[in-house]
């Protein structure tokens, strides 16, 4: 025990240092790498100016820095277990130079476990913890100032600078000042309240200058309100240095006993309060996508078996892409026909916005993409997103639009990590011949124009299907759109139009929808036989019927054997509005 | 030791300043970018910084004027004096300066031939204001209303729609050029037409009574009390062919004038009835005609290839605020298989500048959109061949003195736009237009926003961003009837 309380300094960081690391790494990788996607970050000087435009330029252009290193596998972890431990470090030493606690170390986790917490959330940015730790810098840089004048006459410009530099954070400069001039024995109410003023002034007076809205004037260079947790968890900090300063001191054993439990019950708390462990699974399977692991996205989707539209419009992507899309359409949950295609609509979520683009791109249909892309990086938080200039490029490339798909390439060639594929795709759209995957992909696109409204998905799928009847992804997107949304008919035209001629063994949900259609017109032997459906599909669609007449289309009777049939969806799903 | 230092020093200087050794001739011109070659410049624009995009890491461009040189040293890019720049294009006022560029390119030297800057004495409109939006089709979420000076690099945003809720914020328009008149529309709840009148901002909520709904394009009367708009009803769907992207028309579209003394709108029936779409009225710089665009109204969108729009013109008397009863057509869409927009009547009233694309009134994504210039004395077209690039070019305004023009023009990339200016001189002869110079030549490439709906102006706007964010949150807005 006594060990354990000589090494209490040490321990307790390490191994929440340790942890973050491995919770990150292992439990949360997804948000870190979606993190990454919806940023970009040049190295150009006009980029770097451009941090300028607003407050905190250092820590938004540092956070920003950092936040590219998230495109590689434990990168995102690395880089917040780090921070974290200089978030620690730091904190320590701020707490020993305003207090005389011997438990500085172990007080300096608190803010650590707040920005841990905070960092669960996407919008929370690597940047605020780098503005907390500059704000911190900027406060040990002032404590050198000895001399009580000078002390007085930089407070301003500390403040100032701090802003500048670092933004939201410097709501705790006036707290520390006023500790520290407490530890000194120091009273200068005036400079008190030059410095709390100060404080609250300078983002009001600056914000006109920076365009920015009161609150984000407050809490810049943060998107949300919440990360605000961290200065706040910070001052929390200190009032309890300040305030358990005796209890500390008489009763340091059970101080050291306490601390842990409660610091851990903090964490375990905040992380059942914002962790969404639900949006890192939806993000696993948008993130595989992204990075081409179809068989992954599968594979997960199984495991997770989530009821969400985001996860079903994953997953039958790389259905379709695996041409498997009919044959295991229902085996997966599915929203009616919202798991086809996101719409790109107001009320839409950002996010939704951003992955939108996905189905399109892979159909085929580049201006439904494009436009999808285009508002993807529009919407997303930070306005300029690597993982949409990188469909931007592609596209464009797949148009042959050579100008356009320059643009974004170039502009990826001054990232650290998405340079060497702009140079890859720089080579294929300067390239004589394409090369199989352009040639592939030019190939779905249509050769005549027709104008349909953005969110028009059938007008879509119709169009891309009567252009190019060979484009099995978009025609088994329309066929599932017509067969999830119980339109027979037109399932049963587009399906006589062109998946006949397609030469494949008739998909398990196609042959079931078409006995319902060829049942209920009452379709001649020689008809039905027609489509060549498997004969084994019929013995089921019999005993089905019989089934559902027996339990008078009792649901859970016939829910163990046909539940992932296509008459169990038709008979009992209902048709969501969205 | 000092010596010694000294000594080393002058060597670094030496060999810094001297020139480059075995350089080749090259008798092709430099591939820079943008493209400022032969171009004709404004006695009083700001330096034309540009770089070498290829492999080049090293430049030295002297600019040799018949009085004056300067030379600049960069590595792919260079950054010309703002001093020396001004003093040399006072001195060459009207002459013609030569631009040599010499680069290493993979550690070799090579001097290409040089190229021109013809420095017009005429000067341009110092201001440019333009919406920066990202090119994204139907939908906005960042816009900014910024003004440019063109003398100097300096900007300032003059509205910004993060301190309005994230309304959207239309084109930004100048009275004569005169910055102390000029009008934008703020659209959403707090929004309505921004009316600056020497510094005094009003909010006008302009549908009134009849109308289909608020003011969209829109242009000043030369006196500054009226200003005639049109009044659509837009629907933007999309293409599916890969070289066309997005497509905007309108259903319904309406001509009035509005009196911003009394605030009465006025119209004509043919100008307001659902047999025909009108729309871009300007006046005439004499203030007595209005010109429009106008075409008859077609099933959309499936005769959308079909909707082509004319020039037709009406009169209008400022005494009493009345429209003519009878328009006459001076561009006849059948006749000539095409449609027109953005009509500009040049402040000395010779030319009519528009846009003409095959068919539809949005040309911004129309790869065939060029511009065109009506000479309103003599009624001869120039097809501006000179100007027009191979992508849409539309959007256009110009300087108070009649012989600048600026345009947008997608021709790098064909979808983020750039501000172009085009000389026109004393024949009406229209020269290489070029782009509006930056301070750093690849801001242009990493810039994910189109300038848009740029406008040139005499001064500076007498308001800025906090100001319209107080009208839009503080000021109710004014009705009109």
């Amino acid at each position: 025990m006594a060990e354990y309380e000589k090494k209490i300094d040490w321990i307790l960081p390490a191994s929440l240092v340790g942890i973050s690391f491995l919770f990150f790494q292992f439990f949360y990788p997804y948000h870190l790498f979606f993190k990454e996607q919806i940023q970009l970050f040049l190295f150009s000087s006009d980029y770097f100016i451009s941090y300028f435009s607003k407050p905190a330029w250092l820590a938004g252009y540092t956070g920003d820095f950092l936040t590219q290193f998230f495109y590689l596998r434990g990168g995102g972890a690395t880089v917040l277990s780090f921070l974290f431990l200089l978030e620690w470090l730091i904190s320590s030493i701020v707490i020993k130079r305003i207090s005389s606690t011997t438990k500085a170390s172990v007080w300096a986790l608190l803010p650590v476990i707040a920005d841990w917490i905070l960092h669960l959330e996407i919008l929370h940015s690597v940047s605020v913890s780098v503005g907390f730790i500059l704000v911190l810098l900027l406060f040990l840089i002032y404590t050198f100032i000895s001399n009580r004048r000078l002390s007085i006459v930089s407070v301003p410009i500390v403040i100032f600078t701090g802003y500048w530099l670092a933004g939201m954070t410097i709501l705790i400069l006036p707290v520390l000042i006023v500790a520290r001039d407490f530890k000194q024995g120091r009273f200068s109410l005036l400079k008190w309240i030059v410095a709390i003023a100060l404080a609250v002034a300078i983002p009001l007076a600056f914000r006109h200058h920076y365009l920015l809205t009161t609150l984000q004037a407050y809490i810049y260079p943060a998107i949300q309100v919440q990360s605000l947790l961290l200065p706040a968890a910070f001052v929390f900090m200190l009032a309890g240095v300040f305030s358990l300063k005796r209890i500390e001191l008489t009763h340091s054993k059970l101080f050291n006993i306490a601390v842990p439990p409660v610091f851990i019950g903090l964490l375990i708390g905040g992380l059942s309060v914002n962790a969404n462990f639900r949006f890192e699974k939806i993000l696993s399977l948008d993130s595989e996508t992204y990075f081409g692991n179809t068989d992954r996205v599968i594979e997960l989707s199984q495991k997770y078996k989530l009821k969400d539209r985001q996860a079903t419009y994953f997953t039958n992507m790389a259905l379709a892409k695996n041409g498997v899309l009919p044959e295991h359409l229902l085996e997966f949950y599915q929203p009616s026909v919202h798991g086809l295609i996101l719409p790109v609509m107001p009320d839409e979520s950002w996010q939704s916005i951003f992955v939108s683009n996905e189905v399109f791109f892979l159909m085929g249909d580049m201006n439904l993409a494009q436009h999808s892309a285009m508002l993807g990086n529009t919407f997303s938080p930070y306005h300029r997103s690597s993982r949409m200039i990188k469909r931007l490029a592609e596209i464009n490339l797949i148009n042959g639009d050579t100008a356009a798909a320059d643009k974004y390439l170039q502009i990826l060639s001054k990232t650290l990590f998405h340079k060497k594929w702009a140079k890859s795709r720089q080579l294929m759209n300067h390239a004589a011949v394409p090369n199989k995957w352009l040639s592939e992909k030019r190939e779905q696109i249509p050769h005549t124009d027709t104008l349909r409204k953005s969110n028009d998905q059938l007008a879509s799928l119709r169009f891309l299907v009567q252009q190019n009847p060979g484009n099995t992804i978009a025609l088994d997107y329309l066929l599932c759109h017509y067969l999830l949304d119980k339109d027979l008919k037109s399932f049963k035209i587009a399906y006589d139009q062109y998946a006949r001629q397609i030469d494949r063994p008739v998909p398990k949900v196609y042959g079931e929808t078409l006995l319902i259609q060829l049942f209920a017109s009452k379709a001649s032997g020689e008809e039905a036989a027609g489509y060549s459906i498997n004969p084994q599909k019929m013995k089921d669609f019999i005993a089905y019927t019989k089934l559902y007449e027996q339990t008078k289309g009792d649901m859970n009777a016939l829910k163990e054997r046909f539940g992932q049939s296509y008459w169990f969806y038709y008979h009992f799903a209902t048709i969501q509005k969205k | 030791m000092r010596n010694i230092i000294f000594f080393i020093i002058s060597v670094l200087v030496l060999m810094a300043c001297s020139g480059p050794a075995d350089v080749r001739i090259s008798h092709e011109l430099p591939a820079i970018y943008p493209d400022y070659i032969d171009v004709s410049i404004p006695v009083n624009v700001a330096p034309l910084n540009f770089m070498m995009r290829d492999s080049t890491d090293k430049m030295i461009v002297s600019i040799e004027g018949s009085n004056s040189s300067i030379i600049v040293r960069g590595n792919g890019k260079i950054s010309i004096p703002v001093k020396k720049w001004k003093t040399l294009l006072a001195l060459e006022s009207g002459k013609s300066l030569s631009i040599r560029v010499t680069a290493r390119k993979n550690g070799k030297w090579i001097q290409y031939n040089p190229f021109k800057w013809h420095v017009k004495s005429d000067s341009i409109s110092p201001y440019l204001s333009y919406r920066l939006i990202e090119p994204g089709y139907e939908v906005w979420n960042k816009v900014q209303i910024v003004e440019r000076n063109i003398e100097s690099f300096d900007e300032r945003v003059i509205a910004d729609n993060n301190l309005t809720d994230g309304t959207c914020m239309n084109c930004h328009i100048y009275g004569n050029q005169n910055a102390s008149l000029s009008m934008f529309h703020l659209r959403g709840k707090n929004g309505g037409t921004i009316l600056n009148k020497d510094g005094k901002l009003r909010k006008i909520n302009t549908k009134g009574n009849g109308m289909i709904l608020n003011a969209v394009y829109g242009n000043f009367h030369p006196g500054g009390r009226y200003a005639v708009f049109s009044t659509n009803i837009i629907i933007p769907e999309l293409h599916a062919l890969k070289s066309e992207r997005l497509e905007v028309y309108d259903t319904a579209s309406d001509l009035v004038v509005l009196d911003f003394d009394t605030n009465v709108t006025s119209t004509q029936p043919f100008l307001s009835d659902s047999t025909a779409f009108e729309s871009f009225p300007v006046f005439s710089a004499d203030g007595k005609w209005i010109y429009y665009c106008v075409a008859p109204a077609v099933p959309l969108p499936d005769s959308i290839k079909s909707l082509k729009y004319s020039i037709c013109r009406v009169s209008f008397n400022a005494e009493n605020g009345t429209i003519g009863l009878k328009a006459d057509t001076l561009w006849d869409a059948k006749k000539m298989n095409g449609s027109v927009c953005h009509l500009k009547t040049s402040p000395d009233g010779r030319f009519l500048l528009y846009t003409v694309a095959d068919y539809g009134t949005f040309p911004i994504w129309h790869r065939e959109a060029d511009l065109q210039m009506m000479n309103l004395e003599t009624g001869e077209i120039d097809s501006l061949k000179i100007v027009n690039g191979p992508n849409s070019d539309s959007y256009h305004s110009w300087s108070s003195n009649s012989r600048w023009f600026v345009f947008a023009s997608k021709r790098d990339d064909g979808i983020y736009g750039k501000p172009y200016f085009c000389y026109i001189d004393s024949t009406g002869k229209a020269h290489k237009p070029f782009v509006l110079p930056q301070r750093d030549p690849s801001k242009y490439d990493n810039l994910l926003k189109s300038f848009n709906i740029p406008e040139l102006s005499d001064g500076p706007t007498p308001f800025d961003a906090a100001d319209i964010e107080r009208v839009f949150w503080d000021q109710e807005a004014e009705r009109v009837k």
